[in-house]
């Protein structure tokens, strides 16, 4: 992610009040994830499993905190079940910061089924979500869903496509 | 002669106040847990493969107190990638137990788990970096190793190798109802909201 665009992510999630975040380091992300991790008013946490952040970040907003899980559209693909199974069946909120690969002009064959997948998933989820296509959308893009979590009591994210990103991606 | 889940679940009550919160796995675990042990602090019906991962969030925002994770084989294979984020936290204030039952919907005699053929999962938590993992397998043990559980800090695990039984009554409220009641709850043990007023 372009250090500006990292800058104003970090921003963003500070001013909607995300106090907890849980991340499977994706390239795609290293600047935001690397100003997040040293912030100290920001619990972070490291998973190995995109299934695991949702259930971590579940417990997280049960306790009190605002949480963000931060992810690869492929660890959103792997996290389905943890989305149905927790926040969708018991009526938790948590923002789900999804990084888009696979989309239109990604040159890598692996990850074009990612880029078919993303949004018929969060459909299918019943999961609202906005695509950020430049650094200026983001803070109206996240401090929206914070607003639309709370008020739905329910999962959103914010998918960030790839002209976000820094050039070795 | 291997442990009753309602004798751990019965012993697990000595070593709790009202503000410590304990996340229970579906099916018979949830059922056994709401006849022993109910209180404002439970979360019942957590799927397979989240209930320590719930557990470990909650454990982390709540450092006052006490979160106890009832997991079983079933889910903990489901999502063994925990163990080593659990460890790697360091988060002091987390038990697990492991229900291990050696299979799948054990309370309907369903297909036996990996554990039935020998995988240990104290073994894998010690090899993940959980350094205070321990297993009980018969009656006698289970309220030294509950000591031993909640006398050192956490993260700990226990697995306790436990008999088959048939599934009593749960819960009569759903995950909704569940998920308002013990947020209600957190908020009163922590003073401050969490739920915002609704917008009018």
């Amino acid at each position: 992610m372009k250090d500006e665009v990292a800058a104003e992510a970090h921003r963003c999630l500070t001013e909607a009040g995300v106090d907890f975040v849980a991340c499977m380091p994706d390239s795609a992300f290293l600047e935001l994830y690397q100003r997040l991790e040293g912030d100290s008013a920001i619990r972070y946490l490291q998973v190995a499993n995109e299934s695991d952040g949702v259930g971590v970040c579940m417990g997280a907003w049960l306790g009190g905190a605002r949480p963000a899980m931060l992810m690869e559209n492929t660890g959103f693909a792997l996290s389905c079940y943890a989305l149905l199974r927790g926040p969708a069946a018991f009526g938790v909120p948590m923002l789900l910061l999804i990084s888009y690969r696979g989309g239109f002009g990604d040159e890598r064959w692996f990850s074009v089924p990612f880029g078919w997948a993303t949004e018929p998933l969060l459909e299918s989820l019943r999961i609202q979500y906005s695509v950020v296509n430049e650094a200026g959308d983001m803070a109206h893009a996240i401090a929206g869903a914070v607003k639309s979590m709370n008020a739905m009591q329910a999962p959103v994210a914010v998918l960030f496509p790839p002209q976000l990103f820094s050039e070795a991606k | 002669m291997k442990v009753e889940r309602r004798a751990v679940l019965e012993r697990l009550r000595d070593h709790l106040t009202d503000s410590d919160i304990v996340v229970a796995a579906l099916a018979g675990t949830t059922a056994d847990t709401y006849q022993v042990v109910h209180r404002p602090e439970n979360l019942y019906l957590v799927g397979l493969g989240m209930v320590t991962q719930v557990s470990l969030g909650l454990a982390l925002t709540l450092p006052d107190s006490k979160v106890v994770s009832l997991d079983t084989d079933g889910s903990l294979l489901l999502g063994p990638s925990i163990l080593p984020v659990v460890a790697a936290s360091g988060a002091e204030n987390l038990r697990i137990i492991v229900f291990d039952n050696e299979q799948l919907f054990g309370s309907r005699g369903g297909a036996p788990s990996q554990t039935a053929a020998g995988a240990d999962l104290t073994a894998m938590a010690r090899a993940a970096g959980i350094r205070h993992a321990d297993t009980v397998a018969d009656e006698g043990g289970v309220a030294s190793a509950l000591e031993r559980l909640f006398s050192e800090p956490g993260p700990a695990l226990l697995t306790a190798k436990i008999a088959l039984a048939f599934r009593a009554e749960g819960p009569s409220m759903d995950g909704q109802e569940n998920k308002y009641r013990l947020v209600r709850r957190i908020e009163a043990i922590r003073g401050r909201a969490i739920l915002a007023p609704p917008k009018p």
